[in-house]
C-alpha cells in the first residue's frame, strides 16, 4: 500500500489538566516535546512535515492558563487566553489600550478566535527560507539563504543580524514592552519573572529560538503592571494587506506627559530584528522635550542608527524612521 | 434516449472532427450536438473602462482606494446581479495584482518560497475600495442571437490598471516599474528620489 506523505505525521498526544501536569510531561519528553497552544504556529510546521515531535502537549485543557484576572497592581492574562479574549476585555481597553489595538492588528478574526497570546509572543520566525525547511542557521545548517545578493529578503531583519537575518512577527510583543508587561515562566527549577523585552533573544544568544524558553519551560502568564495604564499610546502597523498579514514593521509607544513635554515613554517596534526591538536611546533622547515635529525628527533619524539593510528590505530604514517619528508627534499627521 | 437523443443520429452540418467525438460519446447519455449557424459579421469583444482614486501615506508606502468605477461594454445585460458580480469580482482579482498578488521564487536556487496566501497576498475583503460601483452602457450587440456578449477577464486589466495610473498621478511616474506596488516599492523610491525598481525580469 502506498505511504500516503499528505498528512501531518503521527505523534503522541498529552492534553494535561494542570500546569504541573503540563510540566511534568515536559520534564519526562524534554526535546522531543512540542507544547501546543492554539496551534495556528505548530499546525503550518505539521503540515508541512517539517516539526516531526515525537510527543505534543496541548494545553487547550488547562483551565488555569486562560482568562484576565486583576491583581494589586495590574493585569495577569493567562497565556492561552485566546486574541479575541484580549481585544474585548473591558479593563484592558480602558487601562491599557495598546494592547487590544496590537491584538486586533494580528491575522484576521478566526485566527483571533483560536490564536493565544502566549503563542502570538513565542511564535517562531516568519522567515520564508526556514518555514519553507530549507537547511538554514536556524534550522540547524551553516547558511542563510536570505542573507545572500540573490536571497528574497523584502521582510527581513535590518537590525541585530548575527548570520540569521529573520525577524519577529508578533504584534503584541511590542505593545507588551511598551506596557513594561512580566513574563511568568516556569522552569524546572520554578518560577522566573522576566521583563517582556528580555523574554526575546536574538540569533546572537541562541539562534535556533525566539525566545528564552528551553525545553522544560513554560510561559505561564503576562502581567501588566499599573505603571503606562492611562498613559498615551501609540501603535501603528505596515503591512501589504489590510487584514491577514504578518508586519513589515510595527511600533507600539506609551508616553506620560508632564504639561506639554514627555515626562517618560517606553517605545518598542518589530518586524526589524529577531526580537522586538526597545528603542531605549530614543526614550532617553525625547524624555522632557516637547512632543513636536523637531523632536520628532531627531527621534527618527536616532531610531535608524545602525541600521543594516538587505538587498530587498532597504524601506524598512525610512519606514521605521517614519514610524518613530509618527509615533513621537502624535497624532497629528 | 436514442437517435437524435444519444448521438447515433446527427446533425449533416457538423464539422468531420465534431462527428468523430460525438459518435466516439454515442450510446452513453443525453447528447447534444450543432454547429453555430449565426451570421457572423466580425469578432465580438467586450470592453470596460475602469476610473479609481486612491490615497497614499507618503510616509508609510501604504495606499487606499478610495473609489472605483467601472463601466463596461457588454451588449444587452441580461442578468444585472450576475454581471455585476461578475465586474465587481473580477476587478478585484485585477486591483490584487496591483496591491501585493506575486509568487516569489529563489533566484540562486529557483525554488518557490511564496506558498501560503500570507505570501502571495491575494486582496483581502477590507483591501476593496472604500466605494465601488459598476455600469454598463446597454448597447445591444448585432453579432450575438441575444445581443449580449461575455464578460469575465476584461475587467482584472481594467481594476490593475486603473489602480496603477491612480498611483502615477498621485505619487508620481517615477515611482514604481511594475506591479505588484506594495508600501516597500513606493517608500524605496520616494527616499531614494528615483525609482528603486527594475522593470520586470522576473518575479520578486
Amino acid at each position: 500500500m502506498a505511504v500516503i506523505h499528505d498528512v501531518i505525521p503521527a505523534f503522541e498526544l498529552f492534553q494535561p489538566a494542570s500546569v504541573d501536569d503540563a510540566l511534568a510531561l515536559q520534564a519526562r519528553y524534554g526535546a522531543k516535546a512540542w507544547v501546543l497552544a492554539g496551534g495556528l504556529d505548530s499546525f503550518d510546521w505539521f503540515k508541512d512535515r517539517i516539526k516531526r515531535p515525537e510527543v505534543v502537549i496541548d494545553l487547550s485543557q488547562v483551565k488555569e492558563l486562560r482568562g484576565i484576572r486583576e491583581t494589586g497592581d495590574g493585569l495577569e492574562i493567562g497565556v492561552m487566553t485566546t486574541l479575541t479574549e484580549v481585544v474585548g476585555h473591558p479593563v484592558v481597553r480602558e487601562k491599557y489600550g495598546i494592547l487590544p489595538i496590537a491584538a486586533e492588528a494580528a491575522a484576521s478574526p478566526q485566527i483571533r478566535n483560536q490564536g493565544t497570546i502566549g503563542g502570538n509572543v513565542s511564535q517562531d520566525a516568519r522567515c520564508w527560507y526556514y518555514r519553507g525547511g530549507w537547511p538554514c542557521y536556524r534550522a540547524g545548517g551553516n547558511i542563510c539563504y536570505a542573507d545572500t545578493p540573490t536571497g528574497m529578503n523584502r521582510e527581513h531583519a535590518i537590525l541585530d543580524a548575527d548570520r540569521c537575518v529573520a525577524v519577529n512577527p508578533s504584534d503584541t510583543a511590542p505593545a507588551l514592552i511598551a506596557l513594561d508587561a512580566k513574563m511568568v515562566v516556569r522552569t524546572p527549577k520554578g518560577e522566573r519573572v522576566v521583563d517582556a523585552e528580555n523574554y526575546f533573544i536574538g540569533p546572537g544568544t541562541d539562534i535556533t529560538r525566539m525566545t528564552i524558553l528551553k525545553p522544560g519551560d513554560l510561559l505561564t502568564a503576562i502581567r501588566i503592571p499599573s505603571t503606562w495604564a492611562g498613559a498615551q499610546f501609540h501603535f501603528e502597523k505596515v503591512r501589504d494587506r489590510s487584514v491577514w498579514d504578518f508586519a513589515l514593521v510595527n511600533i507600539a509607544a506609551a508616553i506620560v506627559m508632564s504639561g506639554s513635554s514627555i515626562q517618560r515613554i517606553r517605545l518598542a517596534v518589530n518586524g526589524v530584528a529577531a526580537h522586538p526591538v526597545r528603542l531605549s536611546a530614543v526614550e532617553a533622547a525625547v524624555a522632557g522635550k516637547p512632543r513636536n515635529e523637531e523632536t520628532a525628527e531627531m527621534a527618527g533619524q536616532l531610531a535608524i542608527q545602525g541600521a543594516e539593510p538587505l538587498q530587498y528590505n532597504g524601506f524598512k530604514v525610512p519606514l521605521l524612521r517614519n514610524l518613530v517619528k509618527r509615533a513621537i508627534r502624535g497624532a497629528v499627521a | 434516449m436514442g437517435g437524435v437523443y444519444d448521438g447515433h443520429v446527427l446533425p449533416p452540418d457538423i464539422n468531420k472532427f465534431t462527428v468523430t467525438s460525438a459518435t466516439a460519446l454515442a450510446g452513453q447519455g443525453l447528447l447534444a450536438v450543432a454547429k453555430d449557424n449565426y451570421k457572423h459579421d466580425g469578432n465580438t469583444f467586450s470592453f470596460v473602462a475602469t476610473f479609481a482614486e486612491v490615497e497614499a501615506d507618503v510616509e508609510t508606502g501604504q495606499y487606499r482606494i478610495l473609489d472605483f468605477l467601472a463601466y463596461a461594454d457588454v451588449g444587452t445585460v441580461l442578468h444585472p446581479r450576475a454581471l455585476g458580480g461578475q465586474i465587481m469580482g473580477r476587478s478585484i482579482l485585477g486591483i490584487g495584482h496591483t496591491t501585493g498578488q506575486k509568487w516569489v521564487y529563489d533566484q540562486q536556487y529557483g525554488l518557490p518560497l511564496s506558498k501560503r496566501f500570507y505570501h502571495t497576498k491575494p486582496p483581502s475583503i477590507l483591501d476593496i475600495p472604500d466605494k465601488m460601483a459598476w455600469a454598463a452602457v446597454e448597447i445591444p450587440d448585432p453579432e450575438t442571437p441575444i445581443g449580449s456578449r461575455g464578460i469575465g477577464e476584461p475587467p482584472v486589466g481594467g481594476g490593475c490598471a486603473a489602480i496603477l495610473n491612480a498611483l502615477s498621478d498621485a505619487l508620481g511616474d517615477e515611482i514604481f516599474r511594475r506591479a505588484p506596488v506594495t508600501s516597500d516599492v513606493i517608500l524605496a523610491s520616494l527616499e531614494a528620489g528615483k525609482p528603486a525598481q527594475d522593470p520586470l525580469r522576473s518575479n520578486i
